[in-house]
């Protein structure tokens, strides 16, 4: 088969593809998504991997010191504008605030019912969920099939 | 062309093997995760505040608006499960497979499955109905009315399949009615006290497509209606809590929404 009819037979399966898989990809209401998965979506929005966690409280006013790029994460040192004390929370790479969190930026620590949002330059960069919101993340199996 | 033809249907078959085969789960940004807790938090609040047992939640898992739906998918909460006050029971398709099964799930789990919107619409039963609930719930017989063999769009008045808002309105009518003990019983007390599935449209292209590449959903239960081809009847979220709310004078209902903002 030369190349002209195999780009036909290529256009003929995507669309007939097409028209489910694009809904497909938003058809999550009834998909088991795993506990695992919820708590790696937890985890990625925001994890304090140094320093005192009750530092990240409302109304709190951090500096970046620094930002290092890890395994699929970057984690951000911040420095408590009143007490000069860091603390470091790791985000998953590829969360949209953290691509322009600067040395040297304010991040503002916002309290919400299920955490504490971190906010720079207008952009929440991470969030990091408090023990109520984590409690409300477990999943067990009631039958077999 | 004939090469053509074989071609494309051999790209297909090998699209369509994949297909519901794979269970990729999405890692999901902050703006979500703070959108699904919270979500999940002011539903318990709205629920307490209720002084509610038991309650059906919809969810708007996807975006249904071309069939004029806003939910996708509901579950049952029950404030006093033995896993944790306020536990979601509900029905769960396995990884876009033909199978489901049942799941006790948190109020985060609930949310926190990259939602088209955080919306969710809940209805709280009259205290009658929410007692009756509880007690099947805490019999365990939740199982009775599950049927793991999944299709997201199983025709209503069939027990081949079962999607999982249909798990749902099994349930409850089992619940109300000692004497449904099958999903066949259930079908034939839901048609007596007048539930109405959802007509929806889906075109033939979309039809076929669904056939070849879905592993969960099967058009070939639904019946052919000369008149109009593309009909197809399902139980939808919202024709559960219609019919929850047309039954039951006591039934009170609710909607809660959340935005996902990443500039707060």
């Amino acid at each position: 088969m030369n190349a002209k009819p195999l780009a036909v037979a290529v256009i003929i399966a995507l669309s007939l593809a097409q028209p489910f898989t694009v809904s497909r990809a938003r058809a999550q209401d009834s998909l088991a998504q795993s506990t695992e998965a919820s708590r790696a979506s937890l985890a990625a929005s925001g994890t304090i991997v140094g320093g005192s966690a009750e530092l990240v409280r409302a109304g709190a006013m951090f500096v970046v010191a620094s930002v290092t790029p890890v395994a699929n994460a970057s984690v951000i040192v911040l420095r408590d504008a009143a007490t000069g004390i860091a603390v470091s929370v790791r985000v998953a790479a590829g969360v949209a605030g953290t691509a322009s969190v600067a040395i040297g930026q304010s991040v503002q620590v916002v309290a919400g019912a299920a955490g504490n949002s971190l906010i720079a330059g207008g952009r929440l960069v991470a969030f990091i969920p408090n023990e109520l919101g984590r409690s409300l993340i477990y999943q067990s199996r009631s039958t077999q099939d | 062309m004939l090469r053509i033809v074989i071609a494309s249907l051999l790209l297909c078959t090998s699209i369509a093997a994949r297909a519901g085969q794979t269970c990729t789960e999405k890692v999901l940004p902050p703006a979500e995760v703070r959108a699904a807790l919270t979500l999940a938090l002011d539903l318990t609040h709205e629920l307490d505040r209720a002084d509610a047992q038991v309650a059906f939640v919809a969810r708007a898992g996807q975006d249904l608006s071309r069939y004029g739906l806003a939910y996708s998918h509901v579950g049952i909460a029950w404030r006093d499960h033995p896993r944790g006050r306020w536990t979601m029971v509900e029905e769960l398709n396995q990884c876009g497979t033909r199978h489901s099964a049942l799941f006790d799930d948190g109020f985060g789990n609930f949310f926190l499955d990259d939602m088209f919107a955080y919306r969710a619409k809940f209805v709280v039963p009259s205290a009658n109905v929410q007692r009756r609930i509880a007690a099947l719930l805490a019999r365990h017989d939740g199982g009775r009315m599950h049927d793991p063999r999944y299709n997201m769009i199983a025709y209503p008045h069939s027990t081949r399949d079962q999607n999982s808002n249909q798990w749902v309105l099994e349930t409850l009518a089992s619940a109300l009615d000692p004497t449904v003990t099958a999903r066949a019983d259930a079908q034939v007390w839901l048609e007596r006290q007048g539930y109405a599935p959802t007509k929806v449209e889906i075109a033939p292209l979309e039809r076929l497509g669904a056939s070849l590449f879905a592993a969960n959903v099967d058009f070939s239960d639904q019946p052919l209606d000369p008149d109009d081809p593309a009909a197809v009847e399902v139980v939808s979220a919202e024709s559960v809590l219609d019919f929850v709310t047309r039954i039951d004078a006591g039934a009170r209902s609710g909607v809660i929404t959340e935005t996902v903002d990443a500039a707060r």
